[in-house]
């Protein structure tokens, strides 16, 4: 009896471990997906108004910064640097591993592993 | 052997002129290549009998942040990164900074979105690969049957491009023909991948990371010397005539290299003013926009780079790694973008369908012959990187989850030890006689693979790791709904006259309205069953 409602606690313990967790990593995949949206806004936004310029309207000596359009400083580089630095946040405060690892409860292990046709 | 070296023509007597290469450059590449082979023969010693498998695919899962950052990114960034899009620079300017622009959050999005999940349940179910993973979260032979065969046919066009580059560098360094360089690279990436598994690749791609990034920034600064400036190298190419116009009898457009869509581009080898656009790299708005979702969102659950989500040790290790990952990509993008437009000024003397030659003849007219060995082997580093997973990815799929899984359940240690290292070296042995017609590029079949990978497997994958609600019948359309628009979109262009968008985004967004609107329809898993993935009250 005393060993049944240990396994009990045990399962129960890593259900609810096991939904923190799924919880958590969604939590990350919206800060992942976020600072994609607006790095790809940012990026492409200027890329496009900068970049795509009608040959007619091209002036006749290009823009340069640091000796590259200055479309590709503006739109490529520097968004870069911001996207690489908002990484490193999240890995520093979003990324976290509050749960314990915890096994499959064994008796439904075994119903996992086993597939059907 | 004769057969196939006769493939390479008058070309094929140079196997014998090898002594007649500069030395220096041989020396630091033999080194490299030695540093590998000993990696895999280290590697190989934790093959033991027990726990066979765990440690061929999945490195016994204890990877810390470096051998995780770097074996992902090499696998990631592979002769496409270094030879192809280097190719393209050279010969489209600075137009293709576009096609790189998803490549800004890469990092994050790559790895972060389902690195974590996948490793977690993969521990806690004994998944091997994410096609065991999807196999027990469904309980379905079905799903793993066709998941591992996309896998297995993605995989494969993926390969031949990187065998390609891999000759290429090899005819290159050691002037010799394309069909020798092609056999010798072969012959190498094989036998160490069949022998070491999982960790050497694992090992042998860190080592071949840290190359890489050395490599390619070295180049930056004595290529700019060379060129005497940046923006002297810049106003070259502002001048510069379009061949292909030329071609075509037309004029140049004004600054055609120095903004987009660029100058125009051609399908065939030689210069034919009848060769239909290279679709896959000609860039309006439209693909512009595909670009940049390809080569953020094709990251996420790219075959070859799953395996390395299954194998790191801890979060702590994923945080390092995304420290180090976070910054790569600028300098690796960066580095080819301000290198390969200072080669211009340089006149390399590349013919257009040459243009994969880039970086190895800039390596040799910019730096001392002792440094070219090392710059040479960057690139070669890459190609061997992603050749080593690719060729595990395979050996997986059939062995695992097709073989094992699903008709030998009860195979032994020693009979799944030898069909795996059967199976890798027959992948090779085939994927060397597919690179034998040598495609004039590499980067549109790397595309293709990264394309055709992330339209099937990215709203499948995604949502059985984080929908409760999936089901088979939702994945298995996906899978099979998102390769199909692909590949018919791919080879019919039906919506090109209504909107210029890359086949990707059709066939991405079928494969994710397909998961959607086929779980919903058809009837709920298992309530307790999907308690242990997602936990109660999530």
């Amino acid at each position: 009896m005393e060993a049944a409602n240990h396994k009990n606690d045990q399962d129960a313990d890593y259900y609810a471990t096991q939904a923190k967790h799924v919880r958590q990593c969604l939590k990350e995949a919206y800060w992942a997906f976020g600072i994609w949206f607006v790095g790809g806004v940012v990026c492409l936004s200027i890329i496009f108004t900068q970049g795509f310029v009608p040959v007619d309207e091209r002036p006749a000596e290009p823009v340069l910064m640091w000796g590259m359009p200055a479309w590709v400083v503006w739109g490529l580089f520097i968004p870069w640097f911001g996207t690489t630095i908002a990484t490193w946040c999240f890995a520093v405060f979003i990324l976290k591993d509050e749960e314990p690892y915890l096994e499959f409860p064994n008796a439904e292990n075994e119903t996992a592993s086993t597939t059907s046709s | 052997m004769n057969q196939l070296l006769a493939v390479g023509g008058e070309e094929t007597a140079r196997w014998y002129e090898l002594h007649q290469t500069d030395p220096y450059i041989l020396i630091p590449f033999i080194g490299y290549m030695v540093g590998v082979f000993v990696i895999a023969i280290v590697a190989h010693k934790y093959l033991k009998k027990d726990g066979f498998e765990e440690e061929y695919y999945v490195g016994g899962r204890s990877f810390g942040a470096w051998v995780l950052a770097f074996s992902w990114v090499a696998t990631l960034a592979s002769g496409g990164s270094f030879l192809g899009y280097p190719s393209l620079i050279y010969s489209y300017g600075w137009s293709m900074g576009l096609w790189v622009s998803g490549s800004t959050v890469t990092a994050i999005i790559g790895i972060v979105v389902a690195g974590k999940r996948i490793n977690r349940l993969a521990r806690q179910t004994g998944a091997l690969t994410l096609v065991d993973l999807l196999r027990d979260r469904y309980r379905s032979h079905t799903v793993g049957v066709v998941y591992a065969l996309v896998i297995v046919f993605v995989t494969t066009v993926y390969l031949m491009a990187q065998f390609v580059a891999g000759a290429r560098i090899l005819q290159s360094i050691l002037e010799t023909s394309y069909v020798m360089g092609l056999l010798v690279f072969t012959v190498s990436v094989v036998a160490y991948t069949t022998y070491g598994g999982f960790r050497a690749v694992a090992w042998t791609d860190t080592l071949q990371g840290i190359v890489m990034i050395i490599g390619i920034v070295m180049l930056v600064p004595m290529a700019v010397s060379a060129v005497g400036g940046l923006e002297k190298a810049t106003q070259s190419l502002a001048t510069r005539e379009d061949p292909a116009a030329i071609a075509k009898g037309q004029q140049t457009e004004r600054h055609a290299y120095l903004y987009l869509p660029g100058p125009q581009k051609f399908l065939k080898k030689d210069a034919d003013p009848d060769s239909a656009p290279l679709d896959d790299v000609w860039l309006p708005i439209g693909l512009g926009i595909s670009m940049f979702l390809l080569r953020s969102l094709g990251a996420v659950m790219m075959p070859t780079t799953i395996p390395r989500m299954l194998a790191f040790r801890d979060t702590k290790a994923l945080r390092r790694a995304l420290y180090v990952l976070a910054p790569y990509f600028l300098l690796m993008y960066g580095s080819s973008l301000i290198t390969m437009n200072c080669a211009h000024a340089l006149d390399l003397g590349l013919a257009p369908h040459e243009s994969d030659q880039a970086v190895p003849e800039l390596a040799k007219r910019v730096a001392h012959p002792l440094l070219v060995g090392l710059l040479i082997a960057a690139p070669f580093a890459a190609v061997m990187s992603t050749v080593d997973s690719a060729l595990l990815v395979i050996s997986a799929s059939v062995v695992r989850d097709l073989v094992q899984k699903t008709f030998c359940p009860n195979m032994s240690t020693k009979s799944t030890k030898r069909l795996s290292y059967i199976v890798t070296a027959v992948a090779g042995a085939a994927v060397f006689l597919l690179a034998l017609t040598e495609p004039p590029f590499l980067q549109p079949l790397v595309i293709y693979y990264v394309a055709g990978g992330s339209s099937s497997l990215f709203w499948p994958s995604l949502a059985t790791l984080f929908w409760r609600r999936t089901t088979t019948a939702g994945v298995i359309a996906g899978l099979v709904g998102g390769t199909s628009v692909f590949v018919l979109c791919d080879l019919l262009h039906p919506f090109d006259s209504i909107v210029q968008l890359h086949p990707f985004v059709f066939g991405f967004s079928c494969s994710g309205i397909l998961v959607c609107v086929v779980s919903l329809l058809t009837p709920k898993q298992n309530s307790s069953h999907l308690d242990l993935y997602f936990g109660r009250g999530a």
